[in-house]
């Protein structure tokens, strides 16, 4: 069966805020809750502000964990600078939580 | 002018200046707490050969705040440039009855964006149309994410916790002579060191100084948690990136003052004044901008 692909642009209306990052967790959320793999497509998607990270990905991080993540999820038809801001915004809360 | 009149005398030189420029703007701002406060702000600008950004939103906010308690503000006459600028990027218009300071108002001026009341739910739009317009005007082939994205900063950083009752207003500027973007966005809220240290109060620890306080808050992690959503990232992206760019930063808050400067080195300064609220100007380099990336990647990324 093959991978299903969550496109961003059909689940939130931009990528600055809270809310809609709030909209991003809740659409991921399930596979991370059942160990299975899904990609998020980034094709045409806006870079992400930190609000939108802490209410996506950061909350992911917190009610998962980082194995989770990386057991369900990777990112697909990106830009890399997009992708380079969602992976250091891991990595630093990473190292915050862990000091 | 009449008794009971305000006149906010706005002088500066060829420069930013804000430190001679804001003690004018907030002195205007803590008349409104006299007994009586003023029955008029009058604005002269005769002497004023220079307004920035960070002038206009904290001028902004000033207006905003005798709007809200009913108190006319009127433009003196001069003839000089500062004063055609305001009536040209329609300054004034924006307190006449009907007008929307929430929304997106397109300008003639292709080097200036419109000043913009801050609301939470304009953000994105406000953001990307701001993006847009500077790729098609200004600076096309150039990939902008990166004003947009301090624009998000700036503008989630005023609805979280500036606790601010004239919301607060952005503006930005180019100068293309000088390839630089300018972006101010001021409010009229706590103020930075006063929320790091209600916070530092609360937890039991001991406050810092103004200067150490606002300092603080740009560190990576700390957070008042005005909102459960915070997590302290958000002003540490904002310097990181200018910085990467080349670019500069200036925070003033309540009595202390903080820049940084191309190289990334930081430096404060106690005010002698107080700020009501936050002062917040990006410097950018547009030289420094990259192009627009290529088409996505065809690989996938895990974590």
């Amino acid at each position: 069966m093959d991978t299903p692909i969550i496109l961003l642009n059909d689940v939130v209306n931009g990528t600055y805020t809270n809310d809609e990052g709030a909209k991003l967790y809740a659409a991921l959320a399930p596979h991370l809750a059942a160990g299975t793999a899904v990609r998020l497509s980034l094709r045409g998607a806006s870079a992400m502000s930190t609000s939108f990270l802490n209410s996506s990905f950061g909350d992911l991080l917190d009610h998962y964990g980082i194995v989770a993540l990386r057991t369900s999820l990777k990112l697909v038809d990106f830009v890399p600078s997009h992708a380079a801001i969602i992976k250091k915004y891991v990595d630093d809360l990473l190292t915050l939580e862990a000091a | 002018m009449t008794p009971g009149d305000f006149t906010l005398d706005l002088v500066s030189a060829d420069s930013p200046q804000y430190i001679d420029f804001v003690p004018a703007l907030t002195a205007a701002y803590h008349a409104l707490s006299t007994s009586p406060p003023p029955t008029a702000l009058l604005v002269n600008v005769s002497a004023c050969r220079f307004l920035t950004p960070g002038h206009l939103v904290v001028l902004a906010c000033l207006v905003e705040a005798y709007g809200q308690r009913k108190i006319a503000v009127s433009l003196g006459v001069s003839d000089n440039e500062v004063h055609d600028y305001l009536k040209n990027i329609r300054f004034f218009d924006y307190w006449k009855p009907g007008f929307d300071r929430g929304r997106f108002t397109r300008q003639d001026l292709e080097t200036t964006l419109c000043l913009w009341q801050i609301h939470p739910e304009m953000i994105y739009q406000h953001a990307r149309e701001a993006q847009a317009h500077f790729s098609q005007q200004v600076l096309p082939g150039k990939n902008l994410d990166v004003l947009g994205l301090n624009w998000a900063e700036l503008f989630n950083n005023i609805c979280d916790h500036s606790r601010s009752e004239v919301q607060g207003y952005c503006f930005t500027q180019h100068y293309p002579g000088r390839q630089q973007i300018v972006t101010a966005v001021c409010d009229f809220g706590i103020g930075i060191p006063t929320s790091i240290n209600q916070m530092r109060r609360a937890a039991g620890v001991e406050p810092l100084s103004e200067t150490a306080a606002l300092q603080e808050a740009l560190r990576r992690g700390v957070t008042t948690r005005s909102t459960p959503r915070n997590r302290g990232f958000g002003l540490d992206s904002l310097a990181t990136s200018v910085h990467a760019l080349g670019g500069e930063l200036i925070f003033m808050s309540n009595f202390a003052l903080l820049s940084q400067n191309p190289a990334g080195e930081v430096h404060t300064k106690k005010l002698p004044y107080c700020v009501p609220g936050t002062l917040i100007v990006v410097t950018l380099n547009t030289a420094g901008l990259p192009d627009v990336e290529d088409e996505p990647d065809a690989d996938e990324l895990g974590f």
